[in-house]
């Protein structure tokens, strides 16, 4: 049951391996057997997940809080697992390829296998929490991976573009999931009841907060735009985090949680709704891309809001859909991102008006991208071509209002990717057109699209070897029952198949006119007040900057007596507000003063207006001796010996301090405003009554028996002192005596320091 | 007493506080040694006024008596007493530093050691849109 930490063990300790390794033509393929390896675990499992007895692993983690690091291998987890680890290998040796030779290849690949580790664990986690924590580590091995040239502003705007996105989406998340574990009782993904979940009022909360989570991981819209804004990373990592797996993580998760969420009465209007959207509007925008890869990245976005759809609609027949559609989608789109970067490799440029007649100097590229196309425009012997079919008459069976939606949706993008399809192929024929000598790519370059490209066709010609073992426990996984699945290349003639040609044709005779048919549609998506993703994401981001800028400008003045006013007008009015909410009791039962204790108290109060009133700095000192030996009195006549000898002493040190400092500084000078000292007096005097009336009200709200007994009988008894406050000073508390110590003890040092800067520094 | 005791407290505080409102670095010092009292004492008569019997257990005795004043809230004024000497002794070190540095005793002097924040620019991209 170890095996699988040790599949995701042995992908994490390729990290430092591939940091260490010197960059040679042979690093690639040596860290490729790693992912290889996993994969060929990861099939030896598929018989145990299609028999209804997957793998599982747990240990304790948080018992407490019930959360465990639980992982569990059904076919869900798998067919993901299968399609990380496999397409990973080719990534490997694709990117030793790529950047073959230049610094900073061995961190890329370091960086692809702890993102294909975190990856294995988002599909395999089975707890909640450690979904969420592989889930996070994807977004920020993602954030690592579109930043790898960190020396290119745009890189780095789109690093943090996409980390904005997919981790305000992760925190979302995070809460989703906790309220979804409250709401089932468990954080086992795999023991959560949708009963148990549907019969609580925390449901709604839980599914709006895990589907802004997905959305903004799998790229849907309005979320889309991070996506084609990634692609400022280097092409094996488009072509395997942006494309085959970190943004499907989105869709699995939709998928995973189908069977405890699905049943919801908001799943299927907002999932499909935004699922339909997402497809058009990705379709849409790629037939205008000029950029390869960006043209790519939309048509991904597309690609993801066709899988959201189908979990959304949820029926058996549309899940088996959406699974072939994975499949088929990771095949094509891999090889497709690969051939692209093959073209900008050996051409020096990715854009499509700049490029022509390459099939000639390019053969195998063109094979792998022409395979690409193949499923991109959804029409041939290929994988994605049968998840398409099934999908469209998943739609056609249904017959709700949802369907009829998605239905209108899959027609009007068939077309659309069948003209970028068109789009994508034009610079492999005509002319030859390229800036460089363009030039085939090496083995390394050219391995992985082709074998994904001809997986594509051989899966779809025979789709025996994965209907069993692979779609129908994965299917099975999501609908929470077993799903037959058998799937067939040919299902004669029949609606879907001619939906699907027609729009596919119309299609390709647009791809022919791009440039003219969407002169229009560009101008509008290109108008300056078309709110597009990027634009409202930046008004975001600056204006929170400006936001910020302006608070602090306003808020921190710096000036002392601007924080200490608005600290004070906060305490008064808090005060107050308590005081009146609660009512102010005052109990009139006081001692009566007797003469001498009202003058020693009237000396305070005169040597504190005379602190205020006078501006000589003898008087000031004199008067601040008043207040603090009329304390000291005070003290002395109310019971505290202690405190009046205390008070005398440190009044005493005070004043020799004030005397000698005092003389150098200069004269006290009254500043500014008669206005502002009435504002400030205002002030000073309103802080004074609330403390007055709050003494008063303290003495007469005496709750619960004070804790001073405790000390009155301990006091002798154990610590064998008769003067209590003592005994509790270097006894009961001598650990607040020593606090009290290292105190005195700093400030002198400060004080030392303080009056031998100038020395040092002359 | 208790009555006078409290508006002594709040007439300290409203001082004290006046004076940590001045632009002039001594009167701030000034106004925290007030305001030091001025919290020592709130603390006391908070805790009630007994007069002159101090906690102190009597020869023959193993208890504190009933009636003597309470000896937890002395202990705590005790301790701020001496803390707030070091705070005062360290907060006037700092003015007399401050004015030998800046040259001036007036604290708005001091307002340019914090700039505002510079405006938000937007980061252009370089070739795409």
């Amino acid at each position: 049951m170890l095996g699988l930490v040790m599949a995701m063990g042995a992908v994490f300790v390729a990290v430092p391996a591939a940091l260490l390794l010197p960059g040679r033509r042979w690093r690639g393929l040596l860290l490729a057997t790693v992912p290889a390896g996993v994969f060929a675990y990861f099939v030896s499992l598929l018989d145990r997940a299609a028999d209804g007895q997957p793998l599982t692993w747990s240990v304790e983690w948080f018992p407490s809080l019930g959360v465990e690091l639980a992982f569990r291998a059904d076919g869900l987890a798998l067919l993901f697992a299968l399609l990380i680890a496999g397409v990973g290998t080719f990534i490997l040796v694709y990117a030793e390829a790529y950047l073959g030779g230049k610094p900073g290849a061995g961190r890329l690949e370091a960086m692809l296998l702890a993102f294909m580790g975190a990856m294995l664990g988002v599909v395999l986690a089975d707890d909640a929490v450690t979904l969420f924590v592989a889930w996070e580590l994807t977004s920020v091995t993602s954030f690592l991976l579109i930043s790898f040239e960190q020396e290119k502003l745009k890189a780095r705007k789109a690093a943090v573009q996409a980390l904005l996105v997919t981790g305000a989406g992760g925190l979302a998340l995070l809460a989703g999931l906790v309220v979804l574990g409250q709401a089932a009782g468990t954080y086992r993904i795999s023991e959560m009841g949708a009963e148990a979940v549907a019969g609580s009022s925390l449901a709604t909360g839980a599914l709006v907060l895990v589907l802004l989570g997905a959305f903004t991981k799998s790229a849907q819209v309005p979320f889309h735009f991070w996506l084609p804004g990634a692609m400022a990373a280097p092409t094996p990592v488009s072509a395997y985090l942006h494309s085959a797996t970190m943004v499907k993580a989105g869709v699995y998760l939709l998928a995973r949680l189908h069977p405890v969420l699905g049943g919801l009465e908001g799943w299927r209007p907002a999932v499909v709704s935004v699922g339909a959207a997402t497809l058009v509007v990705g379709a849409f925008v790629a037939v205008h891309e000029r950029d390869l890869k960006r043209l790519l990245a939309y048509t991904t976005v597309g690609a993801l809001g066709f899988l959201t759809m189908l979990v959304g609609l949820g029926t058996a027949l549309a899940i088996k859909a959406a699974m072939v559609f994975v499949v088929g989608h990771a095949l094509y789109k891999g090889a497709l991102f690969m051939a692209a970067g093959a073209v900008d490799h050996g051409t020096g440029t990715r854009m499509v008006d700049e490029l022509g007649g390459l099939r000639r100097a390019m053969p195998w590229t063109f094979a792998a991208a022409a395979a690409g196309c193949i499923g991109l425009a959804g029409f041939g012997p290929v994988l994605a071509f049968i998840g398409k079919e099934a999908a469209l008459e998943a739609g056609l069976e249904d017959g709700g209002a949802a369907a009829g939606w998605a239905l209108a949706a899959i027609i009007v993008s068939g077309a659309l990717f069948a003209a970028a399809a068109v789009v994508v192929l034009r610079p492999f024929f005509g002319a030859e057109r390229a800036p460089g000598h363009p030039h085939e790519g090496s083995a390394g370059l050219l391995a992985g699209p082709l074998v994904l490209g001809a997986l594509s066709f051989g899966l779809a010609l025979a789709p025996g070897a994965i209907e069993g073992r692979l779609i129908a426990p994965a299917a099975a996984a999501v609908a929470g029952e077993p799903v037959k699945v058998s799937l067939k290349l040919w299902h004669g003639f029949n609606t879907a198949l001619g939906l699907s040609a027609l729009s596919v044709g119309v299609g390709i005779v647009l791809g022919f006119g791009v440039p003219r048919v969407t002169a229009a549609t560009g101008r509008l998506i290109g108008a300056r007040w078309f709110p597009s993703g990027p634009k409202v994401y930046d008004w975001l981001y600056y204006g929170m900057q400006r936001l910020a800028r302006f608070h602090t400008v306003w808020v921190q003045r710096g000036y002392l007596r601007g924080y200490i006013g608005a600290v004070l007008l906060t305490f008064v009015v808090l005060a107050w507000a308590a005081l009146l909410r609660w009512g102010v009791s005052i109990e009139r039962d006081w001692l009566t003063p007797a003469f001498y204790e009202a003058a020693v108290a009237a000396t305070v109060i005169v040597g504190a207006t005379t602190a205020i009133v006078h501006m000589s700095r003898l008087a000031a000192v004199t008067a601040l001796g008043a207040v603090g030996f009329g304390v000291a009195i005070l003290y002395a006549l109310f019971g505290a010996p202690d405190l009046a000898l205390t008070q005398i002493v440190m009044e005493t040190l005070t004043v020799m301090l004030f005397v000698l400092v005092f003389y150098r500084l200069p004269k006290l000078v009254e500043r500014g405003p008669v206005r502002r000292r009435l504002r400030d007096g205002a002030v000073a005097l309103a802080v004074g009554v609330t403390m007055t009336v709050l003494v008063l009200a303290s003495l007469g709200h005496r709750e619960g028996a004070p804790i001073s007994a405790y000390f009155g009988e301990a006091a002798y008894a154990e610590a064998f002192g008769r003067n209590v406050v003592n005994v509790i000073l270097v006894d009961f508390r001598s650990l607040d005596t020593l606090g009290e110590v290292v105190v005195l003890g700093t400030a002198a040092f400060g004080v030392f320091a303080l009056l031998r800067v100038r020395r040092w520094s002359r | 007493m208790e009555l006078v005791l409290a508006v002594t407290v709040g007439w300290l505080y409203a001082c004290g506080l006046y004076l940590l409102l001045r632009r002039t670095l001594a009167q701030v010092v000034i106004g925290l040694a007030l305001l030091t009292n001025g919290t020592n004492l709130l603390i006391f008569v908070a805790a009630g006024l007994v007069r002159g019997e101090p906690p102190l257990i009597g020869e023959g005795e193993v208890v504190l008596a009933e009636g003597t004043a309470d000896p937890l809230p002395q202990a705590l004024i005790l301790t701020a007493i001496v803390i707030g000497f070091a705070i005062q002794a360290f907060a006037m070190a700092l003015a007399y530093r401050v004015y030998r540095s800046v040259g001036s005793d007036d604290i708005d002097a001091l307002t340019t050691t914090e700039p505002p924040p510079p405006p938000v620019v937007m980061q252009a991209e370089e070739g795409e849109a």
